[in-house]
């Protein structure tokens, strides 16, 4: 009877480890919290956020620039099969490398990105990752789950100014979890490929952004909030494979360099 | 060596068990209730308290021994998934970081995770009901057998060791 009893401990284990891994396949994960709030909302709000955070951000306005991001953006949308959004993106003077999506498909990008960027596809690789978190609702997700979705309808109503502000600073501050940030890659990476931008340019200005913040300031980054696997991250981009039909297409209305200098 | 049943005390039947040997015995399932409660922050705890009660009760009576060994060793496992659940759950909150996705290529650490959490759930939720199942049928004066533990708890309580009341006097001859 003694050698049976392992025949049944061998079945309980069997059982629980079989449980265990179906459940990593099929995520009981709790309802989305994103699904709370509508798009038409999100960009209602979105509108609000960004007004409250242009108010007091130093919005660079040059028409280079402008006429650079704007070209960048089309590529992408162009790439996007179909998206709810109306994207708007907002160039800011500030020397850090970072760029952040808040509500409602408003991208912001620092002026520092711009400057350290070495072409036009890296900025684009920046974007379109910042997209995907759109797209994915990343960014609704996250607020929702931080705010509730009643302080944030409150906002609609005309709340507090004060209020309006602190959201959209936790829509800057806050991080993304790393299944976000891998699915905004992957995202991303494809949007760049459909966006006839090779993927790899996300690996270079990645890298970039890892040499230069090698050590403490990372953290407060969205680009490299995820710091530890920020090499691996790399090497997904690398290793993307495009379609054998793919071709690179070149920004050639852009002056990279001349781009540089205006800022 | 082919076991047979000689080699296992007999087991009582419920009329020959008294009231109080019943309660004693249906005591270490619902002892365990109370004991995880309390210690369900502190996995640890219930364990201290399930070990006490055996050790307080085995000597009892076979009856009893056999039922608080048998809720003892299931609460083992039991207790063991709940105290990863509970150092998972602190280290994911603390440390956002996610070595797990270099390591294994299955999902990510949050995936699995997840999946440990609805195991470790099923787990409790199985160890819950089979032991109010086993307090009720104790309490009755009968046997119930989990699956595994049981066996084990059985072989534990009821095997006759063979060094126990054999004094080996014949030996063959040697050669
Ligand atoms: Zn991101």
């Amino acid at each position: 009877m003694i050698d049976k009893i392992y025949k049944e401990l061998a079945i309980l284990l069997i059982i629980f480890i079989g449980i265990w891994v179906v459940f990593i396949y099929v995520p009981i994960i709790p309802k989305a919290p994103e699904n709370a709030l509508s798009i038409e909302k999100e960009q209602q709000i979105g509108e609000l956020l960004i007004e409250t955070y242009l108010e007091q951000a130093d919005i660079l306005n040059d028409s280079l620039i402008n006429n650079v991001v704007d070209q960048i953006q089309k590529r992408l949308i162009s790439g996007l099969d179909s998206t709810n959004y109306d994207y708007r993106i907002y160039v800011v003077n500030d020397d850090d490398i970072n760029a952040f999506a808040s509500l409602g498909g408003n991208v912001v990008v620092f002026s520092g990105l711009l400057k350290y960027a070495d072409s036009p596809e890296e900025v684009a690789a920046v974007l379109a990752h910042e997209i995907g978190h759109v797209e994915e609702r990343h960014v609704v997700n996250k607020v929702v789950k931080e705010l509730g979705i009643t302080l944030l309808l409150s906002v609609l109503s005309g709340g507090d100014p004060g209020f309006t502000y602190e959201i959209i600073q936790q829509s800057i501050s806050t991080v993304f979890d790393r299944r976000q940030e891998s699915a905004a890659d992957d995202y991303g990476l494809q949007l760049l490929e459909k966006s006839q931008i090779h993927p790899n340019a996300m690996a270079a200005i990645f890298r970039k952004i890892r040499d230069e913040y090698s050590s403490s300031t990372y953290e407060t980054l969205e680009l490299l909030s995820t710091h530890p696997n920020t090499n691996r991250r790399i090497k997904k981009s690398l290793e993307y494979k495009t379609d054998e039909e793919f071709e690179a297409k070149p920004f050639i209305d852009i002056d990279w360099d001349k781009v540089k200098e205006s800022i | 060596m082919e076991e047979t049943n000689s080699n296992y005390h007999p087991v009582s039947q419920p009329d020959d068990i008294p009231t109080r040997e019943r309660e004693d015995a249906m005591g270490g399932y619902l002892m365990m209730f109370a004991a995880m409660a309390a210690g369900l922050p502190l996995p640890i705890i219930n364990l201290l308290a399930a070990l006490i009660y055996f050790y307080v009760n085995k000597a009892k009576s076979r009856f009893i021994k056999f039922h608080a060994y048998q809720s003892l060793i299931s609460q083992i496992p039991t207790t063991m998934l709940n105290a990863g659940l509970v150092f998972w759950t602190f280290r994911l909150f603390f440390y956002q970081s996610n070595t797990f996705d270099d390591v294994f290529s299955i999902g990510s650490e949050y995936e699995i995770y997840w999946g440990y959490l609805i195991m470790t759930s099923i787990a409790n939720l199985l160890y819950f009901i089979f032991s109010l199942i086993a307090a009720f049928r104790a309490r009755k004066g009968q046997f119930y057998y989990f699956l595994f533990f049981g066996k084990m708890a059985y072989h534990y309580a009821y095997h006759i060791n063979s060094n126990e009341n054999k004094v080996i006097v014949n030996k063959p001859p040697s050669i």
